[in-house]
């Protein structure tokens, strides 16, 4: 018998257990179900459309006071380098500020605890929090929401959130599309975005019938947390949903972005920009956190993820789309199989830099990349600049977790999948949740956190050498 | 390395509510809420639909309860600990804790007070029995079991905090919340780091099942079966 079960305290403990069967209805030691759980609304939808209304302004210009006293956010160009669709610039510069009296040389000497002591780590390398921390769902950058709006007369627009980063500071919009299939034909988009009204049109003859139902299929709105037909709704009209490519346009991104659904309770949810969809077909694991196995995993399931936070109950009430395994999701994931990446004329076929058409610099960063600065241990050239693994960078032995800032409580990152770095320069902002603007921004960033030791011209070789991926 | 950070980490960890190192990490006003979550009826602000501060809802009554029955159980916990501990590390641990517990308790005290939120008296069966079986163990028994409870509290009161930041709608309890869970992450890594010493030096102790004292305590009667 336990050793505490003593004779007078077994009879104690009868009198108790009755105590204890009936204190099960406060939950003597669980947390509270709403920690995990959507709760139901409890306002009338009038009601809370105004409520967040009148709160938008100050939501807006308090998420904006942080990224002005996180981020230089002016739009500084490199000059004569451009995305793929070569229609708009790619943008320069160590754009995270630094704590006052501090340069990143000074940084570069110090050891992870004595930046953790002296709150020196720059704020712009903490978690990124979402706009409305406490709300969160899926924000849309405008440019998607007024073509969908144009061309399909499908409302985007959320009545208690805006996109929060400068356009010069997200993806070219429309993205090309490059099709493994087609290599010969370039960017096929013609400077569309894709939509469920324009799809067929463009893309047939040029897809197979597996390929263009898998597209309508993504292209379809579903019904999603914010974007629905009940009062639990942060879209004006009752909504018929949002569909995959609303954030992944022409298989890219376009920067949409919203909160992890594996993490609770709410405060503690990072934010996730929407990752390109380039390249499926060489990666093994998907998913920042969730490590899903194939791509048609990840399609399955991101109706429950994405769409509904990880809450399959609340997807229930809304109206959870269940595509079919065998059928439907395998042609949605064939569709996905198919995007490739950017053309990257300087690379040969091993990945490598072509040396008759790299400059100095280029080749200067790669043979960093390759060696002093480690980035090839986890972004190898040759599996698409991955490792299809996930890595703890420990960032948190930089700073004191716990702190919230704008809703979002400063947590340690934990494992984050390794996204490849093939187009990188087509899609900023960089890491899982957008806080690194610029490559210039990640090569400070992993300098710190691997205790690199670079010297200026190295960090400049570094980007250089990234632009030709 | 790691004890000269746990002393450092306390100096900080005693400074860190009255410092703000920068724009960033200053006292901001409370992050605004979700309004479809709102207790019905909740009173709005004169002009216009902004709700009135100090409208607490069911996550700040729960989170209030939770932390003071967390706090006094705590505060017990810590001062058998103090006389009743093995080791004069896990000692000075509970004298720690209570110190920091007490300091929070006060605080707490004002904040329901202020806020007129009433914190409930109710005794708190479950934590009873768990320091009464806690008192009935000595030597490194005890030290294991305080410090395995000590590592679940604090587990239990960071999750309960983040409840708190995310679903509460108080400003000032949600202030309480985020001013206080930076130090219960350093007390947690405390707990465990000490929980690993200790245990290390007692592994026959360690490696035995966990007595009933720890997590959740199992209803002695009824049994599901003989219903």
């Amino acid at each position: 018998m336990p050793r505490f079960l003593s004779g007078t305290a077994c009879a104690a403990s009868a009198v108790a257990g009755s105590i204890l069967a009936l204190s099960w209805a406060a939950f003597p030691d669980s947390l509270p179900p709403g920690a995990s759980y959507r709760p139901l609304p409890t306002q009338p939808f009038s009601a809370v459309r105004a409520t967040d209304e009148a709160e938008k302004p100050a939501v807006m210009r308090r998420q904006a006071e942080l990224l002005r006293s996180r981020y230089d956010l002016s739009d500084r160009p490199i000059s004569d380098v451009f995305m793929s669709g070569k229609r708009k610039p790619v943008q320069g510069g160590v754009r995270v500020k630094l704590p006052r009296d501090v340069t990143w040389d000074m940084l570069a000497q110090m050891t992870p605890d004595a930046i953790a002591e002296g709150d020196l780590l720059p704020a712009g390398f903490m978690p990124l929090p979402h706009v409305k921390q406490a709300t969160g769902g899926q924000v849309f950058p405008n440019n998607q929401i007024d073509t969908i709006k144009d061309r399909e007369a499908r409302s985007l627009r959320r009545f208690d959130v805006d996109f929060d980063l400068p356009d010069h500071l997200t993806p070219e919009f429309p993205p090309p599309i490059y099709l493994t299939t087609h290599p010969e034909l370039g960017d096929v988009s013609q400077g569309n975005l894709l939509t469920i009204k324009n799809y067929y049109a463009l893309m047939v003859g040029i897809l197979t019938p597996v390929q263009l139902e898998g597209m309508r299929l993504l292209l379809t709105p579903f019904p999603q947390e914010e974007f629905n037909q009940t009062e639990d709704r942060k879209v004006v009209d009752q909504s018929l949903g949002v569909a995959c490519l609303d954030c992944h346009a022409n298989f890219h991104t376009n920067a949409a972005f919203h909160q992890t659904p594996d993490v609770r309770p709410q405060a503690a949810r990072f934010r996730l920009d929407s990752v390109s969809l380039r390249g499926m077909f060489n990666q093994r694991i998907h998913g920042s956190k969730r490590s899903l196995r194939s791509v048609e995993d990840f399609t399955q399931f991101e109706q429950r993820t994405a769409y509904f936070n990880g809450d399959q109950v609340s997807a229930q009430r809304k109206g959870v789309n269940l595509p079919n395994r065998s059928d439907q999701v395998d042609m949605m994931a064939q569709m996905q199989n198919i995007i490739d990446f950017p053309p990257a004329p300087k690379l040969d076929p091993l990945a490598r830099l072509d040396p008759t058409r790299a400059t100095q610099r280029e080749l200067a960063g790669e043979k960093l990349f390759l060696g002093k600065a480690r980035c090839a241990e986890c972004h190898n050239p040759q599996t698409s600049f991955m490792d299809n693994e996930m890595h703890d960078l420990k960032l948190e032995r930089f700073y004191q977790p716990g702190q919230t800032v704008n809703g979002l409580v400063m947590l340690p990152d934990g494992p984050i999948k390794t996204l490849t770095l093939r187009g990188i320069k087509d899609s900023p902002p960089y890491l899982h949740d957008g806080r690194l603007l610029t490559l210039a921004d990640t090569v400070e960033f992993f300098n710190l956190v691997l205790g690199l030791r670079l010297n200026q011209q190295e960090k400049d070789d570094l980007v250089a050498y990234m632009l030709t991926l | 390395m790691r004890l000269s950070f746990l002393s450092s980490a306390l100096t900080v960890l005693t400074l860190t509510s009255a410092v703000a190192q920068s724009a960033d990490r200053s006292r901001s006003p409370t992050p605004p809420r979700n309004p479809g979550f709102a207790a019905p009826g909740t009173n709005e602000r004169n002009p216009g639909p902004m709700p009135a501060p100090h409208q607490a809802n069911s996550a700040d009554q729960v989170f209030i309860l939770e932390a003071t029955r967390a706090g006094h159980a705590e505060t017990r916990l810590a001062r058998l600990a103090e006389q009743n501990a093995d080791s004069e590390s896990v000692r000075e641990f509970a004298r720690q804790m209570f110190r920091d517990r007490t300091r929070t308790n006060d605080a707490l005290n004002r904040l329901t007070e202020g806020e007129g939120i009433p914190a409930s008296d109710r005794s708190d069966p479950e934590r009873h029995q768990t320091y009464d079986a806690l008192s009935n163990l000595s030597g490194p028994e005890f030290d294991i079991e305080y410090l395995r409870l000590q590592v679940q509290a604090h587990q239990r009161m960071a999750q309960l905090m983040e409840y708190e930041i995310g679903s509460g709608s108080d400003a000032e309890v949600q202030r309480f919340a985020s001013d206080g869970l930076p130090k219960i992450f350093i007390h947690l890594a405390m707990a465990q780091q000490l929980l690993d010493r200790v245990s290390m030096r007692n592994l026959q102790i360690a490696a035995a099942p966990p007595r009933k004292v720890s997590g959740m305590p199992t209803p002695q009667t009824p049994r599901a079966d003989s219903n």
